[in-house]
């Protein structure tokens, strides 16, 4: 840990790790006070693994009409459809049923790793477009029929909003939110940056040698095909679909590394990034996003903007 | 308005039109209801509408449905201010990588 790091915690928070480090001395307690609030929240607002979620209580009493809902929901389905836009379609929030479909209807300590065949059809999913958000009242018009899944975007939404919240409690300093892999920093960095480790997943441990960047504020995140996968039928699959077939798509990348200004806009980008595939290097380009693209195959490549190592 | 002239209608009508506007633009969840003058709807196709400002040439598009709708900068991702660099002194803090959601 890097000398100016005052302290860091860790434990569990949406299914997932939670690793908080701040900067002040002495404020580590209260800006993990601020984080456990976010993430809570997060999950009573987002969370599909819970029928007294926001979200699952909307879906279920919806009437094809416009329903009021919390400012947070608003904010999560905002960053979903915001998602959806700057992606060109490939997050989608839409994918509910596509992603029950496919397997993976709960929480995912709860569902088989191996399993009886599945019987899929390929179907484009219902589409953002067909959401209704008026953030101002604030109320959603989700036509029936439609199931949302907010999982993408949420995770990484409340990974940026703890940060903030961790910064403010803390008084001051940096700090650094990292919500199983999707990381968000806030206020003033350690000299030489928050450093951290590029791996295959979230749960790996810091080694010597293994590839590392140091970034100094937005955001990074990184999406991967090779973890939370399962089998039907003697096939693998995994939790990203592709919203124009409703499965998961081709195998191309296996994980997919994204800088950005916030944790959101790199979330955005890395599972925009599985689903676009080949195109992926290119459409990441376009947008100036640093990204660094393992496939399948183990072969890497780096878009603009990453950071290159040193060479001998 | 005094109908005897014209120079007061043409001002009623732009005040009128400036007031829709800013009623618009709050219904759409936009900010800064001022900059909105000279605002116009270019296109309503489908479920998608495009408003753009003519006086600031900002463009916002927004998800549109019956009677309100979501406002999306038009702004693409956005990126880090500051450059990573690759860490080759200290330990790393943390690890990214896949979990899932």
């Amino acid at each position: 840990v890097a000398a100016t790091v005052a302290d860091a915690g860790v434990g569990r928070a949406l299914g997932t790790s939670l690793h908080l480090m701040v900067t002040a001395p002495g404020r580590l307690a209260a800006a993990r006070d601020a984080v456990d609030e976010v993430v809570a929240g997060i999950d009573r607002t987002c969370s599909r693994f819970r029928d007294d979620s926001e979200i699952m209580q909307v879906q279920a009493r919806h009437s094809g009409g416009w329903m009021p809902i919390s400012a947070l929901l608003a904010t999560a389905m905002s960053a979903a459809l915001r998602g959806a836009h700057l992606s060109d379609g490939s997050v989608d929030p839409t994918v509910g049923t596509a992603v029950r479909a496919i397997g993976y209807d709960g929480d995912f300590a709860g569902v088989a790793a191996d399993g009886r065949p599945l019987t899929l059809t390929v179907r484009s999913v219902p589409g953002w477009q067909r959401i209704g958000l008026d953030t101002v009242t604030p109320a959603v018009m989700v036509p029936a029929g439609v199931e949302i899944d907010l999982g993408s975007t949420a995770k990484a939404l409340a990974a940026d909003l703890a940060a903030a919240a961790a910064l403010e409690a803390a008084g001051g300093g940096g700090v650094l939110v990292n919500l199983g892999g999707d990381i968000s920093v806030a206020g003033e960095p350690p000299a030489t940056g928050w450093v951290i480790q590029v791996s295959e997943a979230s749960d790996e441990a810091i080694t010597a040698g293994v590839e590392a960047i140091a970034v100094r504020d937005g955001g990074v995140a990184t999406s991967s095909t090779s973890v939370r996968r399962w089998r039907r039928g003697g096939v693998t699959l995994h939790h990203i679909v592709d919203p124009r077939t409703g499965l998961p798509p081709a195998a191309c990348w296996r994980t997919v590394t994204c800088l950005g200004g916030s944790c959101l806009d790199a979330n955005i980008a890395a599972t925009a990034a599985i689903v676009l595939g080949r195109d992926a290097p290119q459409w990441l380009e376009a947008r100036g996003v640093p990204a660094r693209l393992v496939g399948e195959d183990g072969r890497r490549v780096c878009t603009s903007g990453w950071p290159r190592r040193d060479r001998p | 308005m005094n109908p005897s002239n014209p120079t007061s209608q043409v001002r009623d009508r732009a005040l009128r039109r400036q007031r829709r506007l800013r009623l618009a633009a709050v219904v759409l969840g936009t900010a800064t209801v001022g900059t909105f003058t000279g605002m116009s709807i270019v296109e309503r196709a489908g479920a998608t509408a495009a408003v753009t400002s003519t006086s600031t040439a900002s463009t916002t598009t927004v998800t549109a449905s019956s009677s309100a709708a979501t406002a999306t900068p038009a702004a693409g991702l956005s990126t880090p201010t500051a450059t990573a660099t690759p860490a080759t002194s200290s330990a790393a803090a943390t690890v990214t990588g896949g979990s899932g959601r």
